[in-house]
């Protein structure tokens, strides 16, 4: 065991159980995150996002609207119709047409229609029988807006990689600082730079799989009744594999200007 | 075995304290070099020790020029050295015993040699008992065989002294004396800096002095 403590973790206990606790904090935020986007994506994937468009300008607008609705409304798998604002859209062709005022009269009514299953949505059938009534009206796909929830988490995402980025650099420059001696006298009883990295590699990597572990229980502690975590077993292992290269890359670029340019 | 070729090495503030030095020291030669305070003595042994280098000239130990050796052959050769500092240089959070084994064990020494290694030199040196003790408990002189202890349990080729047999006690010096000896029959050189051991059981090859920024045998200095 003390020879383990020698080879491996030659600094004080405070110092790794600080360690463990910074990337339990970040391996949990990751996770959480990683999770998080997930589980809104599948939620965003059941949601339509199919456009009914109905140019004001013909003849009998509102009989022709109802009569679309009318066909609409036999379909099941529709399961409702929602006018989209007309200052948002109003808003959306202004930024695209520039310096052009768009009429009211000009602008579409907008609907977006929700769909239980899209898969067995026919557009081509429906678009079909509405051009039938109007055939200026039509249905197909769109983005009316992007979810600002995945933004949020994207961004969330990007922050925390920074900040990762930031707080470990700090923590293992310090770590370095703090083990110099034992380098300094490893190096000068002649100990090859290969042995002092692969072995200062080897307790932080145990470091990093413990806290790791740790997150998982925590994960499976409070979410394992909402959420069937065995589905994201291949996101926990990625979160763990990029995490684990970034923080070792960091530390051997520490550790190897710290050994060629003071030892 | 040690060769030093126009030798010279400068103090903090790059003033010359031994300049173009040449000596040679054979394999299996027990040397002592002496000098006033701050006469460049510890320099000069960080200098063979592979700790520091030479502001000009070359140091050749075993054969090879340091100058024209990449990281790895120096810490190859670094295994071929042990180094007793004059200042104490070992872990507060190990014990002794941890402290003295460290270089060994992060040499992927086997722990049963290690362990033999220890249980036949510990006795020698009057240390069995403070083995897992804290450093800081030591007194100076345990420390002092500590740090000796530290040095030759890898077996090293050669063996640099600093200061080592200031204050240290008459009985203690003569067991120290008898391990030199044996460890200079089995072919390790040994470099002495500072005040050289009381008695006769160690024969110098050579004694020399630093004087006037060079090595002055001491021999030829007295005639």
């Amino acid at each position: 065991m003390k020879y383990i403590k020698i080879k491996y973790f030659p600094a004080d206990f405070f110092y790794y159980f600080n360690f463990l606790i910074l990337n339990l904090l970040f391996l949990i935020i990751f996770i959480g995150l990683n999770l998080w986007l997930k589980v809104s994506d599948k939620k965003e994937i059941n949601k339509s996002n199919i456009v009914l468009l109905i140019p004001k300008t013909a003849q009998e607008f509102e009989e022709r609207k109802d009569l679309i609705f009318n066909q609409l409304s036999l379909n099941k798998n529709i399961i409702s119709v929602d006018l989209k604002n007309p200052k948002e859209v109003k808003l959306i062709l202004s930024n695209i047409l520039t310096n052009i005022e768009l009429d009211d009269d000009l602008i579409p009514e907008v609907y977006e229609l929700k769909i239980k299953n899209k898969k067995n949505f026919n557009i081509e059938s429906i678009n079909y029988k509405v051009a039938e009534i109007d055939s200026n009206a039509k249905i197909f796909t769109a983005n009316l807006k992007k979810n600002n929830l995945t933004k949020f988490i994207y961004v969330s995402f990007l922050m925390s990689s920074l900040i990762f980025i930031l707080v470990n650099s700090l923590s293992i420059r310090n770590n370095i600082y703090r083990i110099k001696d034992y380098l300094a006298i490893g190096r000068a009883f002649g100990v090859r730079d290969y042995t002092i990295i692969k072995n200062m590699n080897l307790g932080h990597f145990t470091i990093i799989v413990i806290a790791f572990l740790l997150s998982i229980l925590v994960f499976y502690f409070y979410l394992n009744t909402t959420l069937d975590l065995k589905n994201y077993y291949s996101n926990f292992l990625y979160i763990f594999f990029t995490y684990t290269l970034v923080s070792l890359v960091n530390f051997n670029f520490f550790l190897i200007r710290f050994l060629k340019i003071f030892i | 075995m040690i060769r030093l070729e126009n030798f010279t090495i400068t103090d903090n503030r790059k003033r010359e304290i031994l300049k173009d030095v040449n000596i040679f020291i054979p394999s299996g030669s027990i040397v002592s070099i002496d000098g006033d305070q701050s006469k460049g003595k510890t320099r000069l042994l960080k200098a063979i020790g592979l700790v520091n280098k030479p502001n000009k000239g070359s140091v050749y130990l075993l054969g090879k020029n340091i100058k024209k050796l990449n990281r790895n052959e120096i810490s190859d050769l670094r295994r071929e050295i042990g180094i007793v500092y004059q200042e104490n240089n070992f872990f507060e959070d190990f014990d002794l015993e941890l402290n003295i084994t460290y270089p060994l064990v992060l040499k992927r020494g086997n722990k049963k040699d290690i362990d033999l290694a220890l249980r036949e030199l510990i006795p020698w040196l009057n240390l069995e008992g403070l083995m897992k003790k804290s450093i800081l408990e030591l007194s100076n002189a345990e420390l002092k065989l500590a740090q000796f202890a530290r040095a030759i349990i890898g077996r090293p080729r050669i063996l640099l002294l600093d200061n080592f047999f200031l204050d240290l006690e008459k009985n203690i010096q003569s067991k120290i004396n008898y391990l030199i000896v044996a460890l200079n029959k089995i072919g390790t050189s040994v470099l002495i800096f500072g005040p050289k051991p009381l008695g006769d059981t160690i024969k110098f090859y050579k004694k020399y002095s630093i004087n006037s920024k060079n090595l002055i045998e001491t021999q030829k200095e007295k005639e």
